[in-house]
Formats: structure tokens, C-alpha cells, sequence
């Protein structure tokens, strides 16, 4: 589903946040389909950007992310962070906790050893020309991106850019508090900034 | 409009990478999974029960017991429940008495579980503070407080090759969620005792007693191994719960274990209860003794509170809040810059507060900020925050003083050129001692030898 079509989901389930929360404690089915209909994408848009594109698992974590929110919804408190903050820090808990398992394995899992020649056909499928370029493009700036900032200041970026959550959000979903939010922003933003104008002026 | 930075990464990185549409047999998956989670019953553990298992229970407790009053059993739930909401009442609490420890932290122990003795207070304003020492001697050995703006946990030295630890934690958004810790960590204590013996209706044997207080007295098996507890699965337990008949609270809490070589019941753990008492000032605050190692957390918060240095100019008041350096010597700088009120900077409605910083050392190493500028946010809004220059030193620096230079200005828009004059500010600073990290602001712990 695309964000456009979320959008539409969204509209479709017209009940109040606060309908769908109380929908969900007295366990009521429609409320479920409205969960899926309304935040999965977002849910697995930000696991799967975490895990680096392991496909298969981030769809795992982001089905749990959904139960564990059903499981726990009696924790929610709207007066102190927003539903889809919430639900972000659940799928974040997982997300680390998955990745915390990873370094114990020390391999990389299966899913994401996907030879690069898969990655060109699987774009050339779908547009012959633009897609892949801009794909390689992207994931090169990406690439340059991670080098000069560190991952928590790329995620309070992304955090903000996809899904406009304030710093106090931003905070409920990684564990810290508002103000170190801010200041990450502040410094993340700048050398971002700097990053995107040397790239420019590269090309 | 144009893309803010933010929007700008988060595209990149979904076209770099972009998300898949989830396959429509996990839409399926997903709501049978919220189904069952929204089914699931509090305790879990029920489900893992093998059916024969319980229904063997069943019939080993007939068989023993004969079929025990069903009014015995409600009692049992009865009382827990009247137990928590009791606790959901209470202004303040005190709790003392015996809890098993595990002895790898209780001085002269080796790794088995040990009785130690606690004590506990807290209040419904988030105040609490738990205090545990040896049984021989009374010792501390662990402290915790929070006080509504930051918790203090403290391990003094164990032996003469130690070193007494304090972990701070300044977590002053949690005092916003304190109200009603109390009565969370009581009501935690008293399920945990009472879930030990899973639930009422899968006891052996329950029964209660009026009197001056009632008397309730459960026994079952344990269902889990519990390390805190040192418990094995199946072990015979007994809980005695004494309750004020008036209220409903609690007065004692006592577990028991079987020991079955003696054929006697020893006390595991025993609580006792006493609600409403006022509670002494002094157990409100904790000193870190002398020859502790503090580790703070989340400090980085408290910049923003404090001044090492400040100084005006014509349009100005630059503040230095704090120096820190990482382990290869980079500087953190946090500072603010707000304009004057008697400023005579006209602001457009878009202005921004930016800075510009450069430093160099008393060896004459020249310090470079990772960014040409630092945005503090719009001026006519509120969002003139507190930013962090990162100062790189240019080569090794051995240096003790530090000598920044801020250049505060206005600009239209972030990034573009000052619209107000130059009015550099110099700050002469030590500089500070190197933290074992990467990245201070980041990693956010600082060491402090008391």
C-alpha cells in the first residue's frame, strides 16, 4: 500500500484516534483492520529502513509491532505521546532487539545477501531507464550520508522527514528526551546540509 | 515550497532503498496475531501449562483436599484485589522486612540467593527510595532513589579491591509520569508475591481467618523457576497475607518455601506494610559518599541549565553552557545566543539565529567546527534552542586553554548570509578532561570520581 493509499485507508476508517485505541482494548475486530489499514505501512516502511532492507524480517517485526500494540494497548497514554509515536517505539524495541541478535550471530542474514545483479533486474522490471539510476544515485548519497553522520542523527532526520514527528515524538521513539532530540537535530540537520551541498558541488 | 533537509534525507533514503508493499497473506497474519494478543489473558503462562498437567492438578487437589470451598478460593482475589486498590489510595508508603538477593552483589556472598533485609519509601508524588543490606551487620549494599527530577542508584564498594559505584540518571520528563510510581512499584510487589503461586483457583488450599487483622493463608506449587526468589518449578509455596479488616491494606506479606529434608516452612520473603506515615526529610535526599565513581546519564540535559561563561555585545548574549571533549580530543561546545531586547537588528518574519565558531588552543592548535554554521531556530518563534558546535583540533593538542571566538548572527534564511553585523565574542575556557567515548553528546555518560 502507498502512502497515497494509506491516506485513503485512513479516511476510509473514519473513527478517532481515540476510537481506534479504545476499539483495540475491548478487543474489537474492526479496530484491528483499521490498526493494519492505518499504520502498517508507516510501521514497516521505518523497521525495513532500519534493517537495512531485509525484506522478509522487517515484515515479521512489523506483524509483531501490531500484535505487541494490541497486547500492551492498555499502557498507551494519547496524553503523552501520539499513537503513531507509540506504535513507532514498539516497532523500534524490536527492531533493536533484532539487530541485537544479529551481532550475537555475527552473520548476515539470508534475506539481505541479495547479489546486486537481482537488485538491477528487479529495477529494470519496472522502469528500464530512470529507476535504477536514481535507485544507484541514491543509495551512493545514502552511502556518503551514513559516513559523516551517525546513525541515531540519520534516524532523528528520517524520523522527522517521513513521518513529521516533533523532537518530543522523536524521543519517545528512541528512549531519549526532548531536548537531546533537539540538539541531535540541530547538529544532524547542519552536517547534513553541508554533506548534500559538497555532494552538489561534486557533480 | 522547498523540501527541508529532513524531507530531503527521508526520500533519498526510501528511493536508495524502497519499502516493498507488505504481500497480502501477511494482512492475514497480522490480524490473526492482534486477535490472539487481544485475547491473550494476563498471564501468559497459563497457555503454556500442558492441559494434562492442569488437569492432573486438579485431580491430585481433590484427591488431597476434597473439593475446597469455592468461597475460599474467591476470598483469595478477593483480598489481592482489595490489596492493590488499596495501594492505589495511599499517600505514602513504607515497607520493611526480608527479600532473597542474589549473593554475587551482597557483600561476602558468593553466587547463591541470600536473605537480605529492605526497606522502602515512597510517596504518591513519585518520590521513592529502597534501601537493602546484609542480614550480618546491616550493610548497604544497594540504594535506589528518585526524587521526581533524577534517580540515584548506588553500590558501594564490595571489597578492598572495589570500587563504590553511583549511576545518576537526570530524567526530569519522568517526573511529568511520576505521580502514581508508588503506587505502581507497590502494586508490582504485591502481584509478584501473589503471582508465585499463579492463580487463586489453581491453589491447594486457601483459607481465611478474621480477626484482628484477616488472616489469609494459600498454598500451591510454584509454577516458574524464579531466580530472584530461588524457586523451582514445583516447589511447595505458602503465602500469608495479613490485611487491616478496615481498609483492606496490607500489613504483612510473608512467602514460604518447603524445605522438605526438615519437613519445615521457611520464610522466603516478608513485608511488612505501614501507609500514611510521614516520611523523614532526610531519606528525601542521598549524598555520594566520598571515593565513589559517579556515572552520569542523560546529563547532556543539564547543559542547558548551566553557565560557565557569559558575555554581551551591542545585539548579543552569548553564553558558553558547557566544554566537553571526546576521547581523541574533539571539542563539544553548548552554548546559546539570544539577541538583546534593547537589540536594533530589525528581524524579518523568517529570521533565523545562526553562529559561527572558531577556536585554537594556548599551543596554537587551531580548533575547526564540523559545520560552517549552527542554527539556533526562527527568532520571532520560541524555538531559539541551545545548539553543540563540534570543534575538531587540527592536530594533537596538548593544550590546557581554549580560547573560542562565536560569531552570533541573524540571517533571512538558514544558511544564507549574516544581515547583521560581526560582533564576535571571545571565551577563554580550560579545556575539559577527555571522556571515554566517541561521541559525548551521543553516548550521553559522563564519569565523576566523588
Amino acid at each position: 500500500m502507498t502512502d497515497a493509499e494509506a491516506e485513503v485507508a485512513q479516511a476510509r476508517d473514519t473513527g478517532s484516534e481515540e476510537q481506534l485505541v479504545q476499539g483495540l482494548r475491548e478487543g474489537d475486530p474492526g479496530a484491528y483492520a483499521q490498526l493494519y489499514n492505518r499504520f502498517t505501512q508507516r510501521v514497516h516502511r521505518f523497521v525495513h529502513w532500519r534493517l537495512s532492507g531485509d525484506s522478509q524480517t522487517a515484515e515479521e517485526i512489523t506483524v509483531h509491532t501490531l500484535a505487541e500494540a494490541v497486547r500492551c494497548v492498555r499502557s498507551y497514554d494519547a496524553r503523552r505521546s501520539s499513537f503513531l509515536s507509540w506504535l513507532l517505539g514498539i516497532a523500534s524495541r524490536q527492531t533493536l532487539a533484532e539487530l541485537r541478535r544479529r551481532q550475537r550471530r555475527k552473520s548476515v542474514p539470508a534475506a539481505v545477501q541479495v547479489p546486486l545483479g537481482s537488485v538491477a533486474e528487479e529495477a529494470l522490471a519496472s522502469d528500464p531507464t530512470s529507476r535504477l539510476t536514481e535507485q544507484i544515485e541514491a543509495q551512493r548519497q545514502v552511502g556518503r550520508l551514513r559516513a559523516h553522520l551517525s546513525q541515531l542523527e540519520m534516524e532523528v532526520l528520517v524520523l522527522q522527514g517521513a513521518y513529521e514527528l516533533t523532537a518530543r515524538e522523536i524521543g519517545q521513539v528512541l528512549g531519549k528526551s526532548e531536548r537531546a532530540i533537539s540538539s541531535l537535530l540541530h547538529r544532524a540537520r547542519a552536517k547534513a546540509r553541508e554533506r548534500l551541498v559538497n555532494d552538489g558541488q561534486d557533480h | 515550497m522547498g523540501k527541508t533537509i529532513e524531507q530531503q534525507i527521508a526520500e533519498l533514503v526510501e528511493t536508495a532503498r524502497p519499502t516493498p508493499e507488505l504481500p497480502p497473506e501477511r494482512r492475514d497474519q497480522a490480524l490473526a496475531a492482534m486477535e490472539a494478543a487481544g485475547r491473550r489473558p494476563r498471564h501468559v503462562w497459563i497457555w503454556r501449562l500442558s492441559a494434562a498437567a492442569a488437569a492432573g492438578a486438579i485431580v491430585v487437589a481433590i484427591a488431597l483436599l476434597g473439593s475446597p470451598a469455592r468461597s475460599a478460593w474467591d476470598t483469595v482475589a478477593q483480598v489481592r484485589d482489595r490489596a492493590l486498590a488499596a495501594a492505589d489510595e495511599a499517600e505514602t508508603v513504607h515497607i520493611y522486612g526480608v527479600t532473597p538477593w542474589l549473593g554475587r552483589d551482597v557483600p561476602g556472598h558468593g553466587p547463591e540467593v541470600v536473605e537480605t533485609d529492605k526497606e522502602m519509601w515512597a510517596d504518591r508524588n513519585g518520590f521513592s527510595r529502597m534501601e537493602l543490606r546484609t542480614r550480618d551487620g546491616g550493610q548497604l549494599f544497594y540504594l535506589d532513589l528518585y526524587n521526581g527530577m533524577e534517580r540515584v542508584s548506588y553500590c558501594p564498594r564490595q571489597s578492598s579491591d572495589d570500587t563504590s559505584n553511583a549511576h545518576r540518571y537526570w530524567d526530569p520528563e519522568e517526573a511529568q509520569a511520576s505521580r502514581g510510581r508508588m503506587q505502581q512499584r507497590v502494586k508490582m510487589q504485591i502481584r509478584r508475591d501473589f503471582s508465585l503461586l499463579g492463580e487463586p483457583d489453581e491453589y491447594r488450599r486457601a483459607a481465611v481467618t478474621h480477626g484482628a487483622v484477616d488472616v489469609l493463608e494459600a498454598e500451591s506449587v510454584a509454577w516458574h523457576e524464579d531466580l530472584h526468589y530461588d524457586l523451582h518449578r514445583g516447589e511447595k509455596l505458602r503465602l500469608r497475607a495479613e490485611v487491616d479488616p478496615q481498609t483492606g491494606r496490607l500489613v504483612t506479606l510473608t512467602v514460604f518455601t518447603f524445605n522438605a529434608p526438615s519437613g519445615t516452612w521457611e520464610v522466603k520473603s516478608e513485608s511488612h506494610y505501614e501507609w500514611n506515615v510521614p516520611i523523614p526529610g532526610e531519606l528525601r535526599t542521598f549524598d555520594i559518599p566520598k571515593g565513589t565513581l559517579e556515572h552520569r546519564y542523560h546529563w547532556w540535559d543539564t547543559r542547558a541549565d548551566q553557565v560557565l561563561a557569559q558575555k554581551q555585545t551591542e545585539n548579543w548574549t552569548v553564553a558558553v553552557r558547557a566544554l566537553d571533549a571526546n576521547r581523541s580530543g574533539a571539542v563539544y561546545l553548548s552554548l546559546s545566543a539570544a539577541p538583546n531586547s534593547s537589540t536594533t537588528v530589525t528581524p524579518a518574519e523568517s529570521s533565523v539565529v545562526e553562529v559561527k565558531v572558531d577556536a585554537v588552543d594556548d599551543r596554537g592548535v587551531v580548533y575547526q567546527a564540523d559545520a560552517e554554521y549552527v542554527g539556533l531556530g526562527t527568532y520571532l518563534g520560541t524555538n531559539i534552542g541551545f545548539p553543540v558546535v563540534l570543534l575538531r583540533p587540527a592536530g594533537e593538542s596538548t593544550g590546557r586553554v581554549l580560547t573560542i571566538t562565536v560569531h552570533p548572527y541573524m540571517a533571512a534564511g538558514q544558511g544564507q548570509d549574516p544581515m547583521t553585523p560581526d560582533e564576535p565574542v571571545s571565551f577563554r575556557l580550560p579545556l575539559p578532561p577527555r571522556q571515554d567515548c566517541d561521541d559525548v553528546a551521543e553516548d550521553g555518560v559522563e564519569l565523576v570520581q566523588h
